[in-house]
């Protein structure tokens, strides 16, 4: 039978290393892009990822709801970030736009993406983070409720409030022809 | 429809925007960049929530990881009603004068029992023993999964799977003459204690807590080279032991704890 992500964090917890690689490669990206909301560097949010990890890895044994792992995760990679954060103090938009890339043809001109970026960082942090983690991470609403421990119907609102937010900036800027 | 086209198209819009993750985690180089943590986590298959400081508290954990979690509540609650019907039957004010004689002839009234062995090391429990105490036999269940079953006559040692492995004489065989014994506890303790030179009978407690009394012996002359000291914790109503502790000499670091639960009848 396989394992559920509760067996990986209770091996974890008891010494399992391999059982810890299992929930590093799960939740890499979903921290990286926690950390990308918060810092708005991709080489930055990597290095708050990695170190939220090595955080984990020693504290894992303290943890006393396996269940609420992803929030517990999410909540080191936070309180990284904003330590980043403060030792740096900055919080920009990316500089480095080679991250982003698509193969779409279809895709929106570079000059509104970045109104669109500037859009979504212009976002309060929660709201931001329940974007990136929806648009860029590409996680679900259930998965998204787990890292933040709230219920779907919580991210719901969550994302619905964001985007409208993000049409209202979008409008603003002249791009209302987007938005039909 | 405007409205459904509206949300796809800002939907699009944003994930072109905020484009995808690229590359996949490498947990082998996240290894080779954090050794140090790595080995803290590896570490906590002996030392998990280092509760040396907290010792219910590494009860509870350990309890977490014998049973199913059903099963702890449970053993709570048959352990309070326990504790509430000998209040109920044996109260005692003070507890001062309570000889361990009393404490035996309690015993005697016990006919199940069960028992956990935690042995300690730096502060840490390095092994466990369950075990069940029924009508005149003793069971094991060890930490590496293998049986005993002790009827005081011979001792079986078995698999997790019930297969035979071997066959031993009873531990209690060589101890006192176990027909005649009818302390239960001096069968649970092996010897250690020493019975038969009337230390015991006369001991009155060291210490009295509100709810407990505890006893302190010197071991058996068997174990006098082992073993420094022995704590035998009473609770005070019930006048039966729920925790014995032995100290080893030249090693105050070492200790083992025993937890007692009884099942009435």
């Amino acid at each position: 039978m396989e394992k559920s992500e509760y067996d990986w964090v209770c091996e974890a917890c008891s010494g399992n290393i391999e059982a810890f690689g299992c929930l590093y490669k799960s939740y890499y990206k979903s921290m990286t892009a926690i950390a990308y909301s918060l810092a708005g560097r991709f080489d930055v949010a990597e290095d708050i990822a990695q170190e939220t990890f090595a955080i984990a890895c020693q504290d894992i044994a303290r943890l006393s709801h396996p269940d609420k792992f992803a929030a517990w995760l999410a909540g080191i990679c936070r309180n990284t970030a904003r330590k980043f954060l403060r030792a740096k103090k900055e919080q920009r938009l990316p500089d480095d736009f080679s991250y982003f890339q698509s193969d779409d043809e279809t895709a929106i001109d570079s000059e509104t993406q970045g109104v669109v970026r500037q859009a979504v960082w212009s976002l309060p942090k929660k709201y931001r983070e329940a974007v990136i983690l929806r648009y860029y991470d590409g996680l679900s609403y259930e998965q998204i409720a787990k890292i933040n421990d709230l219920t779907v119907q919580g991210v719901n609102g969550r994302i619905l409030r964001a985007k409208k937010k993000i049409v209202l900036y979008l409008k603003k800027r002249g791009l209302h022809h987007e938005i039909r | 429809m405007k409205s459904d086209e509206n949300q796809d198209r800002l939907d699009k819009m944003l994930v072109d925007s905020l484009g995808t993750h690229q590359g996949e985690p490498d947990f082998e180089r996240f290894c080779q960049n954090h050794i140090s943590e790595v080995k803290a986590l590896k570490s906590n298959r002996f030392t998990k929530n280092k509760a040396e400081d907290d010792f219910w508290g590494l009860h509870f954990n350990s309890l977490k990881h014998m049973f199913r979690p059903i099963q702890i509540p449970i053993g709570i609650c048959l352990l309070a009603v326990f504790l509430v019907i000998f209040n109920v039957w044996n109260f005692s004010p003070s507890g001062a004068g309570i000889a361990w004689a009393e404490v035996g002839r309690k015993m005697q009234t016990v006919q199940d029992v069960q028992f956990y062995e935690f042995d300690f090391r730096n502060g840490a429990p390095t092994d466990f023993i369950k075990g069940n105490y029924s009508r005149g036999k003793i069971e094991r269940l060890n930490s590496d999964g293998s049986r005993s079953i002790d009827d005081g006559r011979k001792c079986v040692f078995t698999t997790s799977d019930g297969v035979f492995l071997r066959e031993t004489g009873s531990e209690f065989k060589n101890m006192t003459d176990v027909e005649n014994m009818n302390n239960l506890f001096e069968v649970l303790t092996k010897g250690i204690l020493q019975y038969r030179q009337g230390q015991l009978d006369e001991q009155k407690p060291t210490e009295i807590a509100d709810d407990f009394l505890i006893y302190h012996f010197s071991p058996s002359a068997a174990f006098e080279p082992l073993l420094e000291s022995i704590f035998i914790t009473v609770g005070k109503n019930s006048l039966l032991p729920v925790q014995m502790k032995l100290f080893y000499k030249n090693n105050p670091q070492r200790y083992d704890i025993y937890f007692f639960e009884y099942s009435a009848g």
